[in-house]
């Protein structure tokens, strides 16, 4: 290729770049439902890797982030720094995080999991009951349960951190 | 002449046999003819020799066997291979914290979907090359065109990809009783550089250049023994056998519309337990390149 062909090439990209990035729809962030128009999150009573049982009205009071996920859906394990992180900053605000892992080899292939990647927060293991009442059919799906037990986001797919991150300082700053 | 009629000449002979292109150059330099005169020549010899090439079956057969087929099924993995990576760039480079890496699964995490995307990327390059290598080497005269031919069908694949994505999850909801709409990772994708211009670099680059260059290496020819004519015959085959087998969505992508059949996962599961069994052996453009990069320094004149 000769020198005109990359400055035509260099140029097209950076063209190209420049329309893509001005095409931007604009991120979309879950958003975070009116306190009156919030349901309330299904309740469930899950056992940890020790055999306690962890129920969600436990938790009433506190702002829960549920996050369900898996070790073979690698998505979901990208998210678990940042809840790892979100769990450390506002645990003494009031924020507990509890992961529900939907592994169907259970806590055979969770445990080393949890070990190898030392998550400071929670886990529970699922089942279709839990799954179908959150309406889970892919992962990671991560929710956002404000301090009454209620759903106040949930996130499809692999959420947008700084989106998260502002629903739960928002969350917190509620009464 | 000016240099741009000069490209467009040079450009338009390159679809000419080696030995007429240097003489048809050589006349138009001698001609001294204008420059639109001189590209309309040879793009009028070029159609004349396309048009008695295409008289034959052979040209037919390889568009119809090789370039329709692989072209349209790189162009798809391609894009299923950029919307898998683009999830984890977003994922880092958008979200990036450094608080983030004091985290200890962040490192884990990190390198475990380096390896996994160096190797996706791996694996399509590998199938890109072959496939232009194949391409190369049934082309006989025709490597210009093939090549041209190859990138439009790739071009084409890009934009009838979500079409084709859409049917496979009419075809896995059937099949597997899988969901049927899935918006999720709506947030990576609602960015249009992941959304546009990044499968369009994964398809020039892992699809497009090694294609290309595959087949150049096909034209070249190949010195060797018997015996290494043969070990690259069985490669080529099992390479190309993982790619038919690695969308078997794909092959059905007429088939059910017509037939309303959906074959159920027992059909694909023996398939799919072989050809992860024979994976390996789909990286071997990488040892035939370096073995061939050695030999080629090894009969190097040593200048004293």
């Amino acid at each position: 290729m000769n020198l005109h062909g990359i400055r035509f090439l260099t140029l097209s990209a950076l063209l190209a770049t420049g329309l893509s990035m001005g095409a931007d729809q604009g991120t979309v962030r879950a958003n975070r439902q009116p306190a009156g128009q919030r349901k309330a999150a299904s309740e469930f009573a899950l056992e940890d890797g020790s055999g306690r049982q962890i129920s969600l009205k436990d938790y009433r009071g506190k702002v829960v982030l549920l996050d369900f996920w898996a070790t073979w859906c690698h998505g979901c394990k990208l998210e678990i720094p940042w809840f790892a992180d979100f769990s450390r900053k506002y645990r003494d605000k009031g924020v507990v995080v509890v992961g529900v892992s939907l592994d169907s080899d259970g806590w055979k292939v969770v445990t080393p999991f949890i070990k190898t990647a030392e998550i400071p927060y929670g886990i529970v293991l699922g089942n279709d009951d839990v799954a179908k009442a959150y309406g889970i059919e892919n992962m990671p799906d991560t929710f956002l349960i404000d301090r009454e037990g209620r759903i106040a986001a949930a996130y499809n797919g692999v959420v947008d951190r700084q989106s998260v991150d502002n629903n739960l300082q928002a969350l917190l700053s509620e009464k | 002449m000016n240099g741009f009629w000069w490209s467009l000449v040079e450009l338009s002979s390159g679809f000419l046999a080696s030995d007429e292109r240097e003489a048809v150059l050589g006349d138009i330099l001698e001609s001294g003819d204008s420059g639109p005169r001189a590209f309309f020549g040879v793009l009028g010899l070029v159609v004349r020799r396309q048009a008695v090439a295409w008289m034959n079956w052979r040209p037919w057969a390889v568009l119809m066997a090789v370039i329709l087929p692989l072209g349209f099924l790189l162009s798809i993995v391609s894009h299923e291979t950029s919307d898998g990576s683009a999830i984890y760039i977003w994922m880092y480079a958008n979200n990036w914290d450094w608080a983030l890496t004091k985290n200890p699964g962040f490192w884990r995490f990190l390198g475990e979907t380096s390896i996994s995307i160096f190797f996706t990327y791996l694996t399509l390059g590998c199938w890109s090359w072959v496939a232009g290598f194949v391409l190369g080497s049934l082309s006989r005269g025709m490597e210009r065109v093939n090549g041209w031919l190859l990138c439009l069908i790739l071009m084409l694949g890009e934009l009838g990809a979500p079409r084709y994505f859409e049917y496979v999850i009419e075809y896995e909801h059937r099949a597997f009783g899988l969901a049927r709409l899935f918006d999720g990772n709506r947030v990576v994708f609602d960015v249009a550089f992941y959304r546009v211009l990044f499968p369009l670099i994964v398809q020039v680059v892992l699809v497009a250049l090694p294609a290309l260059w595959g087949m150049r290496r096909a034209r070249s020819g190949l010195k060797a023994g018997r015996f290494v004519h043969l070990a690259i015959a069985i490669t080529v085959i099992v390479t190309l056998l993982e790619m038919v087998t690695h969308e078997p969505s794909f092959w059905l992508f007429v088939g059910p519309r017509i037939t309303g059949l959906y074959p159920q996962p027992a059909f694909w599961n023996p398939i799919l337990h072989v050809r992860r069994l024979l994976e390996p052996i789909q990286y071997w453009p990488i040892l035939f390149l370096m073995a061939h990069a050695l030999r080629k320094r090894k009969l190097k004149p040593v200048v004293v």
